[in-house]
């Protein structure tokens, strides 16, 4: 039978082979009964059978299969002829003991002989399972996403950056309002999106598609749509893919309408900008009071910083308000849901009480329940104030227009007097109607009527601002010095209306004016006089400034100086002063000037004709309350003294001088005869030559003197300085003087002094002064103490004696020139009083001082100081 | 000590002390010559002094300028010379212009000749 069915029994192996070894299953199914005839292994694998199927039936091999269509589709195959292609079909096989499903592309392809009569089918087969089941789970993921993106109302997009291809859903196309099909590239997209917003959408996603980024994007744009004039709010968010080489190979997101939203948020932005920014308290709380907003302006005028927390709405308001509260406002808030009314607020910072007009109301859920308060108070301060500045200027201007001296009138422009304030009538008495029209021109006084009228009238006239003085007479008599002034009144036009005015009672400031003058002027004279008299006076006068500077001087002093006035006062007057001069008169004038005390100072002055001429110049402070306000000086003319004093100096320097030159003579032919008379053995008479010869050195000290006290007045004294041992000196001293006396023992009290700079003879000159006077001085005692010591820089010496000492007041006089002790027994004391000048000048040129301290009757301490070397 | 007296010469316009200080050098045992007017102190030419007491101030002359040309003479630079004033403030002003000593008027003999003696010697 088989090799019946085989035409070609070497064709027949040949197929055979072929499908045994096909890896896709294969079989071949014979006659009516479909036998299976061939099987590959592949097949058999499909099956879970072995060969034992071969040479059965379909139905028997397969019986598991009962129930699907197979069999009856064989059945058709063979009975019709025509092939049977499945793609996909769904197969349930037993494997291993389990029915399986799987899926099969297969054919069942007749097989016909040369009559064309089917003899057989051939099936192959492919198992699709894997790429089927892949598929099925492909679809189901993307139903689960399509149904995520429906319930999130997004759009999903996914565009191909190569092509810039986009594909998109439905939902993408209603947000972005196109219809299907009108977007198919990127550029299709950009064209609804707001101008506004297209530069910033391009720009981002071109930066999300730019390798190396972070390829996320998420945008917010607005959509216009060409259907309606509504702009969508659009929230667009995506990422970009890239592959390994770094090239963008995706671009998908999804896109969402947050129009909404967006208005819900500027609704609210506004809102809560309008609260802010009212000028009115605003708060919000909960029922309990619990405040959980207050506004910019609130927070103001409460003093509640802007992160502070809120304080319980009892709190803000003054403690005496808290019945108010719960009395007032709560209970209507309560019964009709709303209240308004006045109360105190008080601020958190301040304590402050404020006064605000204020309105709570309840506010209500959505469902009609009250969940809250809101409360809005305005400030009533500023009001209040306003209103009390309102009222006060009201009095203010009351109290002006009584109280002022000012009347105030309106005129026609023909000039004629329409109004007038009380104030007129109450100066003159005259009744409103009497002073209208020109009748006010009869309170002034009869001299000055024709000249007020006349101003007037020329000044209407002109239109121009008006302006006079005039005297009028008040009610009782009284004479008044008025000024009147009046602008010119246009209406809207342009037209002269006339005149508004004031008058003004200048009385007061008229006689105040007056008696001003009057008073300058006797000023005046007072000063004319006193100019007279001090430019009459033969000093000069002059006044300083408390800096020094002259301020003034008068004719005498100009006279003198041949200036100008400009070239002595000031600072200038020093240059009119002898340069040798200068130093000692600054010092002797700032020691004043800083002490407040008598300037006293001797100088000369340059006069017209360039020759200086000696003065003597004294100033005073003038004090008032205390305070100097100016010196007052004078300069003498002493050049004539000057002279005087010179001349003196200059005849007791030469007579001095001159008589020197006999007594150096007679002293020559004294001695000479001494030593003759000495050599003749005339001893007696040889000692009376001595004692003339010791007559001689007194007569030579006393011209001494003449000579030092004429260098000291003309400051031509001069010192040999050297370093000499102080103690020595002052010994050689007192050992010398010790020879003349008999009666006195001079003690010596010396303390270490070591070497001083001085000049020694004059030192010692000084030294035998003192002494000799302490001996002159104290007849009735017996003993002198000269004592020594040195301080620092300084070295004292004391002469001490025991004698008839000096009367407190003359303490001071002894140092004097000529001074000469006065008394009842004194004046048999010998001498010229130059010896004390003449000490104390060296000791004071030499840097030092010298001072005496005394009790009258029993003694003298004279004493002096020397610096050891010169400061300087 | 030598016979021969030492010539000593005083210029000076007192004649006064002219003659007591002549008096009182020749009792001394000085050969002495004298001259009232300064300018013939120049003068002398052949017998020149061992030593010249000359005053400053002489009317008309200032021995000072004496002094000078005299030390500056070769012949008579080196007589000492003691220059004598009343007034004691130009003994520097003498040793300035060449004086050997200074004496203030009036002077004490023994002084005098304490320092002849000494710049004869």
């Amino acid at each position: 039978m088989e090799n019946n069915i085989y035409p070609d029994a070497e064709s027949e192996n040949v197929f055979k082979t072929i499908i045994e070894q096909s890896p896709s299953p294969v079989g071949l199914y014979v006659g009516r009964d479909i036998v299976i005839t061939l099987a590959n292994d592949a097949i058999l694998k499909v099956w879970d059978k072995d060969k034992s199927i071969i040479g059965k039936t379909f139905r028997q091999a397969l019986p598991e299969l009962e129930g699907q269509p197979f069999f009856d589709l064989l059945d058709k195959v063979f009975a019709t002829g025509i092939a049977y292609e499945a793609y996909a079909e769904r197969v349930d096989l037993l494997i291993g003991g389990q029915m399986q499903t799987f899926y099969f592309n297969f054919i069942y392809k007749p097989l016909k002989n040369a009559k064309g009569e089917v003899w057989g089918i051939l099936n192959t087969a492919e198992d699709v399972t894997e790429l089927v089941l892949t598929r099925k789970k492909l679809a189901e993921a993307e139903e689960r996403s399509r149904f995520a993106l429906d319930s999130a109302e997004l759009g999903a997009w996914d565009m191909d950056p190569e092509n810039e291809r986009v594909t998109w859903d439905e939902r993408c196309n209603q947000l972005h309002g196109f219809t299907e099909g009108q977007v198919t590239v990127y550029s299709d997209v950009l064209k609804h999106i707001h101008p506004d917003d297209l530069q910033n959408i391009k720009q981002k996603v071109q930066k999300a598609l730019t390798p190396g980024g972070d390829a996320n994007y998420d945008e917010t744009f607005r959509i216009i749509c060409p259907s309606s004039t509504r702009v969508r709010w659009l929230r667009s968010k995506g990422k970009a893919y890239f592959n390994g080489q770094g090239h963008c190979v995706r671009f998908a997101g999804t896109t969402q309408d947050i129009t909404a939203e967006i208005r819900d948020k500027e609704e609210q932005r506004k809102l809560i900008t309008l609260v802010d920014h009212t000028s009115d308290f605003i708060s919000l709380s909960d029922l309990d009071g619990n405040v959980s907003y207050v506004n910019t302006a609130g927070r103001k005028m409460m003093g509640i910083d802007d992160d502070a927390d809120l304080p319980h709405n009892s709190e803000f308001i003054m403690p005496g308000e808290k019945n108010k509260l719960k009395n007032e406002i709560n209970k209507a808030l309560q019964t009709t849901g709303k209240w308004s009314g006045e109360v105190l607020y008080r601020n958190f910072k301040t304590g402050e009480a404020i006064p605000v007009m204020g309105t709570s109301m309840l506010i209500d859920d959505p469902t009609g329940k009250p969940q809250g308060r809101a409360t809005i108070a305005r400030d009533l301060r500023t009001e209040l104030v306003n209103k009390q500045a309102l009222v006060d200027s009201e009095h203010l201007l009351q109290n002006i227009t009584s109280a002022s001296p000012t009347a105030l009138w309106m005129a026609d422009d023909n000039g004629m007097i329409t109004y007038a304030n009380k104030t007129w009538t109450d100066w003159t008495g005259q009744p409103t109607k009497d002073l209208l029209g020109t009748g006010w021109l009869h309170c002034i006084l009869p001299e000055d009527r024709a000249r007020a009228a006349e101003k007037f009238l020329m000044d209407l006239k002109a239109q121009k601002p008006y302006e006079v003085d005039f005297r009028i007479r008040r009610k009782r008599g009284e004479i008044r010095w008025c000024i009147a002034t009046g602008h010119p009144q246009y209406n809207h036009e342009g037209k002269f209306m006339g005149y508004i005015g004031a008058c003004t009672d200048v009385t007061e400031k008229t006689i105040t004016d007056i008696e001003l003058q009057l008073k300058n002027g006797e000023l005046n004279d007072q000063i004319r006089q006193f100019e007279f008299v001090t430019d009459f006076m033969p000093v000069q006068l002059w006044t300083a400034k408390t800096s020094g500077e002259l301020d003034y001087v008068n004719k005498q002093t100009i006279n003198f100086f041949g200036l100008p006035m400009e070239a002595v006062i000031g600072e200038k007057w020093i240059d009119n002063v002898h340069p040798d001069d200068r130093p000692g008169c600054i010092a002797a004038w700032t020691a004043a000037l800083q002490s407040g005390t008598l300037y006293q100072y001797e100088f000369r002055l340059c006069d017209k004709n360039g020759e200086y001429k000696w003065h003597l110049a004294r100033a005073l402070p003038f004090i008032n309350d205390g305070e100097i306000v100016r010196w007052f000086g004078t300069n003498t003319d002493i050049d004539e003294q000057k002279q005087m004093q010179r001349q003196k100096d200059d005849f007791l320097g030469i007579a001095s001088h001159e008589l020197k030159t006999p007594v150096t003579s007679i002293k020559a032919y004294a001695q000479v005869l001494g030593a003759m008379l000495s050599n003749e053995g005339e001893e007696k008479k040889a000692q009376m030559v001595m004692k003339m010869d010791a007559q001689l050195n007194r007569l030579t000290n006393l011209i001494g003197d003449l000579l030092d006290v004429t260098k000291i007045n003309s400051g031509r004294i001069l010192f040999n300085k050297v370093w000499f041992d102080f103690n020595k000196a002052v010994e050689e001293c007192v050992q010398d003087l010790q020879h003349t006396t008999n009666k006195h023992i001079l003690v010596m009290d010396f303390k270490e002094t070591g070497k001083v700079y001085s000049d020694k003879e004059r030192i010692g000159q000084v030294m035998t002064n003192l002494i000799s006077n302490a001996v002159k001085y104290s007849p009735h005692s017996n003993r002198i103490i000269i004592s020594t010591e040195r301080e620092g820089n300084m070295v004292t010496v004391c002469v001490e004696d025991f004698g008839i000492g000096i009367p407190e007041d003359k303490k001071d006089k002894v140092f004097e020139q000529f001074y000469r002790v006065s008394g009842s027994k004194q004046h048999t004391f010998p001498g010229l009083g130059l010896g004390l000048y003449i000490s104390n000048e060296i000791i004071r040129r030499e840097g030092g001082k010298m001072w005496v301290n005394s009790i009258e009757g029993k003694g003298s301490t004279f004493c002096f100081s020397l610096p050891v070397a010169e400061t300087k | 000590m030598s016979q021969i007296p030492k010539k000593i010469m005083i210029a000076d316009d007192d004649p006064g002390i002219v003659d007591a200080v002549e008096m009182l050098l020749e009792f001394e045992g000085y050969s002495v010559t004298t001259t009232v007017d300064g300018s013939t102190v120049l003068d002398m030419k052949d017998e020149l002094p061992d030593l010249l007491l000359l005053d400053i101030w002489m009317s008309g002359e200032d021995g000072r300028d004496i002094c000078r040309q005299l030390k500056a003479t070769p012949a008579t630079k080196n007589i000492p010379v003691i220059m004598v004033s009343a007034s004691r403030d130009i003994e520097q002003s003498a040793i300035d212009a060449g004086a050997d000593d200074f004496l203030a008027k009036p002077f004490e003999m023994d002084e005098l000749l304490a320092k002849i003696e000494k710049l004869t010697r």
